[in-house]
């Protein structure tokens, strides 16, 4: 899940407003730093404990939430307005969501504790997790009974079908790569040759990659291993769409859904009302609950309005919450402080990584000296600062987050969590070493208040230590699109990433393996390493999640530490708050946020 | 009347349709792909062209305007996104929605604003004006001068922020500014706009002040008023008879005009205040490279302009029967 | 298309042709023998609000000149980031933890929530640079109002037409909404793929944006005056003598604009001065690290402002208005210094 793309403002913005959180002048500094453990307890609890569910595992109804009640409408406020509602155009987490509640697919995350901390991969309209029999080779899905899109029509293993075949249309271009990927067993964007115009012009994918031979079977046939798949097939971009209902571009203004709420009106950035999905049957469906009678969303709710807004918990907003907006910066102190108002909130850690990259494809950055020099002389205090302090981002050690398994917590090789500052000394020693000193380093940086903020604080922390810095400005709309060019001219840049699921295969294998090196691909270090690829290829091939977790670490720190190809900065962090009537309110790990699934009105 | 109406639209068309060049050519100018925007992560050069020939920005600059006029003046059924009919801006790039149903979603947000602002600093304006006209060299002329020459000399991007950090972040006195359909809710409509409102016309009405009290002074010097005080009428009735309504002309103009700008958009102040009004459209429309979007702003900003100074200069001959209309 | 206003904005011309303006001004009797000039220049010393504004805007340009000056003797400069060079001032978030923004005995001004700049150091910077920009857009827009609006004032015919035209368009033009599209696309002519963007070329963009929307009104006043001079006597008798149409412009007819030139010049470098500002604060002019006023205000607009550090946005809020004042208040002295008869 790549901060990225046209969604890159929306998602930098949001962080923008973290650059507000203010730790009070008068009040000197910040004093929740216990706090911090707990995010980190929260997060840690994490993914080694995720299995695949089996078939009574995947039977609903779900397990009731502890003191729900049903009925009452519930205010959501959001910032922005939905841009994409085609399961096949979400990616971005405000869509994933809103996903959980309108959007099935084959699998999901059911959660297992009442804290948002335990889950389980289970079959969503499929009986099971799914089952295969080779290694994760050929996977093999089966439909449930009885269930049924909103309009009333029974979902079958065609709808599935063309679901998969329309993720290869032109027009489906935000959405997650992972599975048209692996059936056409293509690294980037590559996979669309293999069906051009999608399912619309009569062609289909063939027997041997994808498999529909009854309405109730589905198997996917890949041509290498990817016991990856549950988790892949839980995200809202692989939900399923209704090949009758598809009506290509329009169908993201108004799909066919398969959740628990149905869209009753949409008013693109004012209004959304979700009421309940009569087609949806509690009893195919292990995730989700239907408690709340009607969300009633609002758009255009900056972080302040929102927060002031649950704050003063009055009327109908009594019974408010947003999905995504965080406590913003200027009530963050105050919130925290204040038990009461603690209560009404949750935090926890975004799957968001930050990290500088150092351009490999530059003849200059080849010498490692130089890039150490990077590595030691690079200040995160300002990338903190920015987005608001550490109640908002944590200085990072490695490229794994604390919410993805096999994150060490001790690694730390440049010393950046004692001497967040940077370290000019050591990084002058180095350059005079490798006697570039006074060389010039091209900076790209994202053109939001933030990043100007901190690219000019970063600019003279490196200058101290011997780098004629050039910031150069990159809009932020098109501001992953730049960077992820092979010949841009930017020796450094700052890029964010979070895992798609728990696990660090979506972080190493994407941004490292140097085989993935393509204009547009997301290995924007553009780092080639032969040790790297080779354990990428032996770490995929591992089944069990705990010991793969800790090889992948072991790669990070490589990375980290003797490839030098990015410096981590940052771990992103959020905290959220409702009003006193909601009920049911967790922070789940897995979304990111609050999960609306178990909302109930008190 | 008419013929003066009639040559005026003429004019104005042709202004507006200069314009739509310039902004057509601005835009082709911009540092940016909006294709690219649109063709999301996993872009290939197909997709893109794809995208760009979707957009009809693989044609060259003189047939893409060809198709915006055509558009404009006689509709469009050929977007994916549906019938557009006239005046088609088209729909947005970012947004997908019809350029036409923004701007006019986005306006009431702008005409609230403006109408509630102008209101205000009119008559609060005329009104401190002509007092201190009245009582000229008094103690009041001279407090009144002195604080509206400072008040002019604001910026909004000095009061708005001080004001919000005043009123509502420190105080908690008044709601964040926000827009409310008034229809729906009235009092929160105006709770909202408040401030943005006080702010806007503290400004405006510093310089309505200093212009209605020199007009006037201006107008009492005036030999029929002078003619009228000799022959034993009442200051008084003088004042509010004669100097009133000449002194009106100045003001007329600079509120047409003020209306006509504040239309199309007040720009700093809705960003200040984060209304969702036309002038943040606008910005929005330029950050994201948004060319129907963009273009559509700029024209109905353009047309509020010169639409309010038609309406100005036939005011004139409503207050002034001297000022033919030729 | 002009409007009927227009002769309102044409301001009657001062004569200045020798004994001629004694005509016209009354109060000159006395002094004959001396130059328009010198009577102005008179009659504004009398002026006590005048000459103050003069002194105070006298001193803003006096600060802007000596920024580098000044900030040598102090000993900082508004880059150094002393978030990073001193983080015992700040909490992690940027925000001074001392009171009113950290004003100290060693930061006059206190710091900057952020990046912590020196707030004294980066005004009088910010001041330099806001001047800068709007001197120069004041003396193209001077110049080309005078080629323009006198050109089409005196030479009249086609000229005219064409000139009027164009100046009722730009005139038309929503100049706010202008400024902010046009930006990126000036910047953009002028960027280099590897170095970092010069802040000339950002100052060059603002000076030339502004310069295109900025010369009409002026280049009005200059055509309405020349217009009425055109009629005048004395021209009509250089004219029958024999003079050439240049000899006639620069002798007769420039002296003569001379007085509204300078009255809305006036007006004009306190209204750019405010553009500039308002250009930076939607973030489309100069932006960080270089200061510049309006740039300051965009960071006091911030929440992290807003709701730690209020103390921080009158410095730039509270230098801008006392600028804006004194220069309106000597626009107004220098009008009424030429023309007496204003009321005031």
């Amino acid at each position: 899940m790549s901060r990225g793309g046209r969604h890159a403002y929306a998602a930098i913005s949001v962080l923008a407003a973290g650059a507000l959180v203010l730790t009070g002048c008068s009040k000197g500094g910040s004093d929740k730093g216990n706090d911090n453990k707990k995010d980190k307890e929260n997060a840690q609890r994490q993914q080694q404990s995720i299995k695949f569910g089996d078939a009574a595992a995947s039977t609903g109804p779900a397990a009731e939430v502890p003191g729900a009640k049903s009925g009452g409408t519930m205010e959501v406020l959001q910032r922005d307005s939905y841009a994409h509602l085609d399961p096949g155009q979400i990616y971005v987490s405000d869509e994933g969501s809103l996903a959980t509640l309108i959007h099935r697919g084959l699998t999901g995350y059911k959660a297992t504790s009442d804290d948002g901390s335990k889950h389980e991969v289970v079959g969503d309209l499929a009986t099971d997790s799914g089952t295969t029999t080779d290694g994760g080779k050929t996977w093999k899905y089966t439909l449930k009974d009885g269930i049924k899109f909103a309009d009333g029509s029974p979902i079958t293993s065609k709808d599935v079908r063309h679901t998969f075949e329309r993720m290869f249309a032109p027009f489906i271009n935000q959405g997650p790569p992972y599975i048209q990927q692996w059936l056409a067993d293509t690294p980037g964007a590559d996979y669309r040759k293999l069906l051009k115009d999608g399912p619309y012009k009569g062609k289909h994918l063939s027997d041997d990659i994808l498999q529909t031979p009854d309405d109730k079977t589905i198997v996917f046939k890949f041509k290498s291993s990817h016991p990856d798949l549950p988790y892949a097939l839980a995200m809202a971009g692989y939900a399923v769409v209704s090949a009758k209902g598809d009506t290509k571009t329009k169908y993201d203004r108004a799909p066919v859904t398969t959740g628990p709420y149905k869209i009753e009106s949409f008013k693109s950035g004012k209004s959304m009302v979700l009421v309940k999905n009569t087609n949806w049957d509690p009893k195919t469906d292990p995730i989700r609950h239907q408690y709340v009678d009607k969300f009633n969303i609002t758009f255009n709710q900056q972080y302040e309005a929102s927060t002031k807004t649950l704050l003063a918990d009055t009327g109908a907003d009594q019974a408010g919450i947003s999905f995504n907006n965080q406590v913003d910066a200027g009530n963050l102190s105050k919130v925290l402080a204040d038990p009461k108002l603690k209560s009404r909130t949750v935090s926890g850690f975004q799957p968001y990584v930050g990290q500088m990259n150092i351009n490999m494809s530059h003849p200059a950055l080849k010498d490692k000296k130089i890039r150490q020099a990077i590595a030691y002389a690079l200040p995160i205090t300002p990338f903190v600062r920015a987005y608001g302090g550490t109640d908002a981002m944590e200085v990072a050690g490695g490229l794994i987050s604390p919410t993805v398994s096999g994150y060490d917590a001790s690694f730390d090789p440049f010393g950046k969590k004692k001497k967040p500052a940077g370290d000019p000394e050591k990084a002058k020693a180095l350059l005079k070493e490798a006697g570039k000193v006074g060389m010039k380093l091209t900076f790209g940086y994202i053109n939001t208040p933030e990043g100007q903020q901190y690219s000019t604080a970063m600019a003279a922390g490196l200058k101290k230590a011997g780098f004629d810095v050039q910031r150069q400005e990159i809009p932020a709309e098109t501001y992953y699109d730049q960077v992820s060019k092979l010949d841009n001219n930017y020796d450094i840049f700052h890029t964010a990433w979070g895992a798609d699921w728990p696990s660090a295969s979506t972080v190493i294998p994407p941004l490292y393996d140097g085989r993935g090196i393509a204009d547009g691909a997301q290995n924007y270090s553009q780092v080639n390493d032969p040790k790297v690829n080779a354990d990428i290829d032996r770490i995929n091939k591992i089944t069990d999640p705990v010991k793969a977790a800790a090889e992948w670490e072991k790669v990070d720190q490589y990375l980290v530490k003797d490839v030098v190809n990015e410096v981590p900065t940052g771990y992103y962090k959020q905290t959220q708050i409702a009003g006193s009537k909601v009920g049911g309110m967790v922070y789940d790990d897995v979304i990111g946020g609050v999960d609306p699934r178990r909302l109930f009105v008190k | 009347m008419l013929r003066f109406l009639i040559r005026r639209t003429l004019g104005a068309a042709v202004i507006l349709f200069l314009l739509s060049i310039v902004a057509f050519l601005l835009f082709f100018g911009m540092p940016r792909d909006p294709g690219l925007l649109m063709c999301g992560k996993t872009c290939t050069p197909a997709n893109l062209a794809n995208i760009h020939h979707v957009l009809g920005l693989d044609k060259s600059i003189p047939e893409q305007y060809w198709v915006f006029l055509h558009n404009l003046v006689l509709g469009s059924n050929g977007f994916d996104q549906g019938p557009c009919p006239a005046p088609c801006f088209g729909y947005s790039y970012h947004t997908n929605e019809a350029v036409w149903g923004t701007l006019m979603d986005r306006l009431p947000t702008t005409v609230s604003l403006t109408l509630g602002a102008a209101v205000c600093f009119l008559f609060v304006g005329l009104g401190t004006g002509m007092l201190s006209a009245w009582k000229r060299g008094t103690l009041v002329d001279k407090t009144v001068t002195a604080g509206a020459m400072v008040l002019s000399s604001m910026q909004i991007y000095f009061l708005g922020p001080l004001a919000l950090a005043a009123l509502v972040y420190q105080s908690h006195l008044f709601d964040k500014p926000a827009y409310n359909d008034f229809t729906a809710n009235p009092a929160s409509w105006f709770s909202g706009l408040i401030i943005p409102w006080v702010i806007l016309s503290t400004i405006f009405a510093s310089q309505y002040t200093r212009m209605a009290r020199s007009s006037m002074i201006e107008q009492l010097q005036e030999e029929h008023v002078r003619t009228a005080r000799a022959k034993g009428m009442s200051r008084k009735y003088v004042f509010f008879r004669y100097a009133w309504r000449g002194s009106l002309i100045p003001i007329v103009t600079i509120f047409g005009i003020d209306l006509g700008s504040l239309l199309g958009g007040a720009i700093i102040t809705e960003y200040t205040f984060g209304l969702p009004g036309l002038g943040k459209l606008a910005v929005e429309s330029v950050f994201f490279s948004d060319l129907p979007l963009l273009l559509g702003v700029m024209l109905f900003s353009a047309a509020m302009i010169l639409l309010f100074n038609i309406i100005v200069d036939a005011c004139y001959a409503f207050i002034d029967p001297r000022v033919r209309l030729s | 298309m002009t409007s009927p206003i227009e002769t309102e904005d044409g301001a009657e011309p001062v004569v200045a042709h020798g004994g001629r303006a004694a005509a016209t001004k009354p109060e000159g009797e006395q002094l004959v023998g001396r130059s328009p000039g010198q009577l102005m220049w008179a009659r504004f010393k009398r002026d006590r609000s005048g000459v103050v504004s003069a002194y105070v805007v006298g001193f803003y340009f006096l600060i802007g000149l000596a920024a580098p000056l000044i900030s040598k003797l102090y000993g900082k400069n508004p880059y150094t980031v002393y978030a990073d060079e001193r983080p015992e001032l700040f909490d992690s978030a940027g925000v001074p933890l001392q009171p009113n923004g950290g004003i100290s005995g060693e930061f006059w001004f206190g710091l900057e929530p952020g990046n912590g700049y020196d707030v004294f150091t980066k005004l009088i910077y910010g001041i330099r640079t806001s001047l800068m920009i709007s001197v120069a857009v004041t003396v193209t827009v001077v110049l080309t109002g005078i080629l323009l609006g006198v050109t089409a004032g005196y030479v009249g015919r086609r000229a005219d037409f064409v000139i009027s035209r164009v100046i009722d368009f730009l005139l038309a033009f929503p100049s706010q909404l202008f400024f902010i599209a046009s930006m990126p696309v000036v910047v953009s002519l002028f960027v280099s793929p590897r170095d970092e963007t010069p802040t000339y070329v950002r100052v060059v963009a603002l000076i030339v944006v502004q310069w295109f929307l900025g010369w009409m009104s002026l280049a009005r006043i200059l055509r309405g005056t020349s217009l009425s001079l055109r009629e005048r006597e004395f021209i009509e008798a250089a004219k029958v003598s024999g003079a050439s149409p240049w000899r006639i412009i620069r002798k007769e007819v420039l002296p003569n604009v001379v007085t509204p030139l300078l009255v809305q010049t006036t007006y004009l470098l306190p209204n750019f001065v405010t553009i500039e500002a308002g250009l930076s604060f939607l973030g489309v002019g100069i932006v960080e690290p270089t200061p510049d006023w309006g740039q300051m205000f965009s960071k006091a607009s911030t929440e992290l402002v807003l709701q730690n550090d209020i103390t921080y946005m009158f410095f730039p809020g509270v230098s801008m208005i006392i600028f804006v004042v004194a220069f309106n208040l000597l626009g107004d002295s220098v009008r009424d210094a030429f023309d007496p008869k204003t009321a005031r």
